[in-house]
């Protein structure tokens, strides 16, 4: 299958001036209703994909091969543009090259990498930390030189925002940025003021996962900051935001 | 056999679902959503939690 013509088309999304929400999808019979409605991004997450592929509870027991599997079987169903939630890449910077030959191959059109430590360690009593920030350049530099289709969106996703502070987020998204990822996707902790620091702070798209209130007006969204744009996309509550002013 | 109901009963709930959602009603007023209980349940969130407890050193 060509999966081109639909990253053309989430290219142009992310690129364009509004925030629009993706409709959750997890399986062939969810993306075509997706697609039939009207979503212009579909969002596949892993915590969905565990739920629906073996019932089990986001702990990160689905494999990539599950995930891709998945993934491939929402990509041919129709031609709504995917975006994936691929977790930690499925291990370090290696596994993380073979998530996105794995992924593109699939059909997916973009993907985050997040920089959380997954799954969860032996003895962590729960608490989540995060990679340091070096692992998670390096992640996102595998990532991108994975990719064959350089209309694969890659975005350095954190929940910097959730696990430790502003200060925190900000300097990885500016180190992800700089790493070369096409957004930047912020999920946990997502404040008003966050966003507009993180955004101020960056030139490339942000992805907002969570947040609520004005966070979840697209009319707001795209008009609250004079001479920003933003473009969100959701699966409950995800969207995605950039900024044009730098 | 009692036909295939529940999967056609899955398709409309993710038709409405998705429906409403593009029509802008906000994720807290959706109708229908399966109570946090009954997807711990058909996830076997107990077991993993216990597994947890088993395995990886504490809670």
């Amino acid at each position: 299958m060509n999966w081109t013509e639909r990253r053309e088309r989430f290219r142009a999304i992310l690129s364009g001036n509004r925030c629009v929400h993706p409709g959750s999808v997890y399986d062939a019979v969810s993306a075509r209703i997706a697609e039939d409605l009207g979503f212009e991004v579909g969002m596949f997450s892993g915590s969905i994909g565990s739920m629906s592929v073996l019932g089990a509870p986001d702990l990160v027991v689905l494999t990539l091969t599950e995930f891709a599997a998945q993934a491939y079987r929402i990509c041919r169903a129709g031609n709504l543009a995917l975006l994936v939630d691929a977790d930690h890449g499925y291990g370090n910077a290696l596994n993380v090259r073979r998530t996105v030959e794995e992924l593109e191959t699939a059909g997916i059109c973009a993907m985050s990498i997040e920089d959380t430590v997954l799954p969860r360690p032996y003895g962590s009593g729960g608490k989540p930390s995060l990679s340091s920030v070096e692992e998670g350049v390096g992640k996102m530099r595998a990532a991108l030189s994975a990719r064959q289709d350089k209309n694969l969106v890659i975005a350095g996703r954190t929940s910097a925002l959730a696990i430790a502070n502003l200060d925190e987020a900000l300097k990885r998204a500016k180190a992800y940025e700089a790493a070369g990822v096409d957004a930047v996707f912020l999920a946990g902790g997502v404040t008003i003021e966050a966003v507009e620091a993180v955004s101020s702070a960056i030139r490339i798209p942000l992805i907002l996962g969570g947040g609520s209130g004005q966070l979840g007006d697209l009319d707001w969204l795209g008009a609250h900051r004079s001479g920003s744009h933003c473009r969100r996309m959701p699966r409950s509550r995800l969207r995605c935001r950039r900024s044009t002013t730098r | 056999m009692q036909t295939h109901a529940p999967f056609s009963a899955a398709v409309q709930a993710v038709y409405d679902t998705l429906k409403a959602l593009r029509d802008g009603v906000a994720p807290r007023d959706l109708k229908n959503i399966a109570a946090p209980e009954l997807v711990r349940r058909v996830t076997r969130a107990d077991d993993y939690q216990q597994w947890t407890k088993d395995f990886l050193g504490g809670d």
